[in-house]
């Protein structure tokens, strides 16, 4: 097997978005001596690295990074239970509990940043539209989220942002979460004013504020 | 002027392809509404929470849907008649934030926006309708829809048309306070509409379609519209973007006339475009214009009135509605300004979409026979007869310039009060939160 010819197809599968292929070259991979810790984060996660420093810089669309962000899941998907079968570990990834608030079932911008996050590498755990303040509470304790997102679009439905905030509060849980939260008419003073940890107005800007507060240095912050 | 975006043989692709859409493919709906109009014999395999609609059933509730719809409103001869001879401009709406008119800086809107804005839409001649144009966000929720109403109404004699009812409850609200203005007479016809949108795709939000029910069993008029962002929401062609919005559109019309027959509705498709990188929805994509004008057409096609969004291309394609801008960042910022430079060019929109006349008195031969040549026409009295059609463009370019107008008509232009008793009775209703201040 030439490793290096099958890590430049594992290049290729995520750059160009191609999910089947992705999966196939995972499935090969195991075939061979290589471990597949190795294959996912040298392969598939370089890959997906690269992508998104393109797309970060505008040479990229949208859907070509959210392609290969599906490209890499779905190799995750084989890779994964091999790992743990070899007792590997690709390390504790941060997790982030995201969702759109009650009453509010719109859905893309809250998708299009999940899809950012596990893009760079976080566990993300969406827990859809019109989600329940306790729903919100409940998943971030039992998935031990280190962060959580929340999405509204509409005025009438963004208080219940500051209710998500406070019922975490309330549960014991804040201090060891990050809250941004997003949406048209969400503002970086209303984030303050409701004790949110940031705002981002896109993608772009969800994805680099999650990072930064991800970062060790930002702990002492 | 003779525009066409769509041949009729691509509209007819586009409404084959969406009428395949909804039989085969469905909307995502609350279950008790699928029920209930399996009852009356509308929806068709599936089970649960999918609403496929026959083509049967589309055609009989276009079928049952008005031609004409009035918007009703205070002034004398402004209601707007949406009967397909007259293109009527909606300001935009509906935002969050404003550009406060003294400070410059950008903040939560609040109820005094809304007085604001209406007040700036009535003394602006070429808008027709005031949209709600900021949500206001220093009332609490369950009062904002009400009394942002309430505020407009104060503000202007134009037709309001909300576009933020999310419940039933705000639905009922305002259709108490209809009946009161009806009653009253202060108001011929419904005195106020609401846009209330599908979410792209194919799915209805549960609260939003029964609120908008509940504004159609009371004869208020349902902008029944569609938003999908190519790319994003729908697919990343402008065809596929437009039949996307058009089974959207179609679908909620089927809902509201199969439940409430005859019910005034606004057939509406608003498909927009995505920035490529972000995701986020771009008004600036070159290709709006003419989806515009399609959509307008998709919309004539049908024989019901129709709401595209402004511009050129839409103006040419006379849709009975238009919305005519006020709203900066991708609407959901108002500014005062923006509100005077769109007004503006609206006036221009308006003057570049006419056509223009040619008859001998046009055409001018005698004038320039009388001229000859070398000399100037500045001197005749032709001239002067045809001066009036010039305009001139004070407010493209010079914001500084649009903003003291802007705070000039605020403070300046008067609005006919309501009448004291009626005023309270109004206040009375919209400041109630139970369903019962409906009645």
């Amino acid at each position: 097997m030439d490793e290096r010819n099958l890590f430049a197809r594992i290049q290729a599968s995520v750059t160009e978005g191609d999910a089947e292929a992705a999966a196939a070259l995972a499935r090969e991979a195991l075939h061979t001596d290589l471990d597949p810790l190795a294959v996912l984060e040298d392969g598939f996660t370089q890959a997906l690295r690269g992508v998104g420093a393109r797309w970060e810089a505008g040479d990229l669309y949208l859907p070509e990074m959210i392609l290969a962000a599906e490209a890499m899941k779905a190799a995750m998907g084989v890779l994964q239970p091999e790992i743990l079968r070899r007792g590997g570990s690709r390390g504790d990834p941060p997790c982030c509990v995201m969702g759109t608030v009650k009453g509010d079932i719109h859905d893309i911008g809250k998708s299009i940043v999940g899809a950012m996050l596990e893009a760079a590498g976080f566990r993300v755990v969406d827990l859809g539209t019109d989600v329940a303040t306790e729903r919100f509470v409940a998943a971030v304790r039992e998935e031990k989220a280190s962060f959580v997102g929340l999405s509204a679009l509409l005025t009438t439905t963004m208080p219940e942002m500051k209710a998500i905030v406070l019922a975490l509060t309330e549960a014991g849980l804040r201090s060891g979460v990050r809250v941004v939260i997003g949406g048209a008419p969400v503002t970086r003073e209303y984030a303050a004013e409701i004790g949110a940890d940031g705002f981002a107005r896109d993608g772009l800007e969800a994805m680099r504020l999650f990072q930064k507060l991800a970062a060790p240095a930002s702990a002492s912050a | 002027m003779a525009f066409q975006a769509l041949t009729d043989h691509e509209r007819s692709d586009i409404h084959a392809g969406a009428l395949r859409v909804l039989e085969e493919v469905g909307l995502a709906a609350p279950k008790a509404l699928v029920d209930k109009l399996r009852e009356r014999g509308v929806g068709t395999g599936g089970a649960g929470e999918r609403l496929r609609l026959s083509r049967a059933s589309i055609d009989a509730a276009l079928a049952l849907a008005p031609g004409t719809v009035h918007l009703g409103a205070r002034g004398a001869g402004l209601g707007a008649i949406l009967d397909g001879r007259r293109s009527h401009a909606a300001t935009d709406g509906c935002g969050a934030k404003v550009v406060d008119l003294d400070t410059g800086n950008v903040r939560p809107s609040v109820l005094a926006d809304v007085a604001r804005s209406a007040r700036l839409t009535d003394a602006l001649a070429e808008f027709d309708v005031y949209w709600m144009m900021v949500s206001a966000q220093d009332v609490p929720p369950s009062l904002r829809v009400p009394l942002e109403y309430l505020t407009a109404l104060r503000n202007t004699v134009k037709h309001v048309q909300m576009i933020d009812v999310t419940r039933r409850e705000e639905a009922e609200q305002l259709a108490g306070m209809a009946r009161l203005l009806n009653d009253e007479g202060v108001v011929d016809g419904p005195p106020v509409s609401a846009l209330i949108s599908v979410v792209s795709p194919l799915r209805l939000d549960p609260d939003g379609t029964e609120a908008a029910l509940t504004l159609a069993a009371a004869g208020l008029p349902v902008v029944c519209c569609s938003m999908p962002i190519a790319s994003v929401t729908a697919p990343a062609t402008a065809a596929g973007n437009l039949l996307l919005a058009h089974a959207e559109s179609l679908a909620f019309i089927t809902i509201i006339e199969t439940l409430h027959p005859g019910a005034p509705v606004i057939y509406c498709s608003f498909a927009s475009f995505a920035e490529p990188r972000t995701g986020a929805t771009n008004y600036d994509d070159p290709r709006t214009g003419w989806t515009a004008a399609a959509a307008a057409e998709l919309g004539r096609s049908l024989r019901i009135p129709c709401f595209s969004s402004g511009g050129l291309l839409a103006m040419l394609a006379k849709p009975d509605l238009l919305s005519g801008g006020g709203l900066i960042e991708t609407s959901t910022i108002l500014a005062y300004d923006q509100m005077v430079i769109d007004h503006e060019a609206l006036r221009d929109c308006r003057l570049a979409a006419a056509v223009q006349e040619v008859s001998a008195e046009t055409l001018a031969e005698d004038v320039i026979r009388e001229v000859g040549p070398g000399g100037h026409f500045l001197a005749q009295k032709h001239t002067l007869r045809h001066m009036k059609e010039f305009v001139v463009t004070k407010f493209a370019g010079d914001r500084e310039r649009a903003s003291k107008e802007a705070r000039r008509l605020i403070e300046s232009h008067a609005v006919e009060p309501l009448a004291p008793a009626v005023d309270a009775a109004l206040e009375h209703l919209a400041s109630t939160t139970s369903s019962a201040a409906a009645r």
